[in-house]
């Protein structure tokens, strides 16, 4: 069974955990992304960004989009993704994605599969801090009721009553 | 009288920032009916304010499962999410 691990995390994300994860799979081919918070966006200077997320949502996305990746570029695939929420200073790690496969194309293109559509599918959303002092949520991706996340499902929707 | 819970995630927080989420009351028969996905974004909308309108148009509506579609029925007592445009990464 190959291994999807998917985490939307208030917690500092580890390189080494990353890297780990990949090597336990003897693939040839280890590719690695990871996205930091940018010092200078759209020319005002960036102290610090706040990620929100929708965390249980969030999660299935990403699983989804791995599962996706998978029915494209080979089921034997394997994918970690780390995202980040919470106020995250300069450089910091916000995005982690590690994809294992047996050769580097399927590994480079999955990977780049994977971060262009966590971009636009999965709920979550930025807040810029800057060195005015002033803030911004960004401006993002609407999403529509037809993606894959709400295609209607075989079983009951939990609407979360109690 | 019936609730249905809806979390505010991104901008929606400019608009509440006492609580990350509201509580919207609905009388009979709605409270026994259900109420369509436009239902909860007029009501959102009336709690929120004008400015937030913008907003809630370019949004959709979820639960912890899924999005929830335009036709889509939501039963009373309900907890939803409303996800305004998305910008991780």
């Amino acid at each position: 069974m190959s291994r999807i691990q998917c985490q939307v995390t208030e917690a500092p994300i580890l390189t080494q955990d990353v890297v780990q994860f990949a090597s336990e799979r003897l693939h040839g081919a280890q590719n690695f992304f990871f996205g930091a918070v940018r010092e200078v966006n759209h020319g005002q200077k960036v102290t610090a960004v706040a990620y929100d997320a929708f965390v249980p949502l969030a999660e299935k996305v990403l699983r989804e989009i791995c599962l996706e990746a998978q029915t494209r570029w080979g089921g034997d695939l394997e994918f970690i993704l780390i995202h980040r929420t919470g106020r995250l200073g300069v450089g910091e790690i916000s995005v982690a994605i590690g994809v294992t496969a047996r050769h580097r194309d399927e590994a480079y293109q999955a990977s780049r599969y994977v971060i262009e559509e966590l971009k636009v599918r999965a709920p979550i959303w930025k807040k810029e801090f800057y060195e005015s002092g002033e803030t911004q949520w960004l401006k993002g991706h609407a999403l529509c009721g037809h993606q894959v996340s709400s295609r209607p499902q075989s079983h009951p929707v939990d609407f979360g009553r109690e | 009288m019936t609730e249905i819970q809806v979390r505010l995630f991104g901008a929606f927080k400019n608009f509440s920032s006492d609580s990350p989420s509201m509580t919207l009351d609905f009388q009979e028969p709605k409270a026994r009916e259900g109420l369509s996905v436009s239902e909860i974004k007029a009501a959102l909308s009336l709690k929120l304010g004008p400015d937030a309108q913008a907003l809630i148009q370019e949004s959709v509506l979820a639960t912890e499962d899924r999005v929830l579609l335009p036709e889509d029925w939501i039963p009373s007592g309900s907890k939803l999410a409303i996800l305004p445009p998305v910008c991780g990464g």
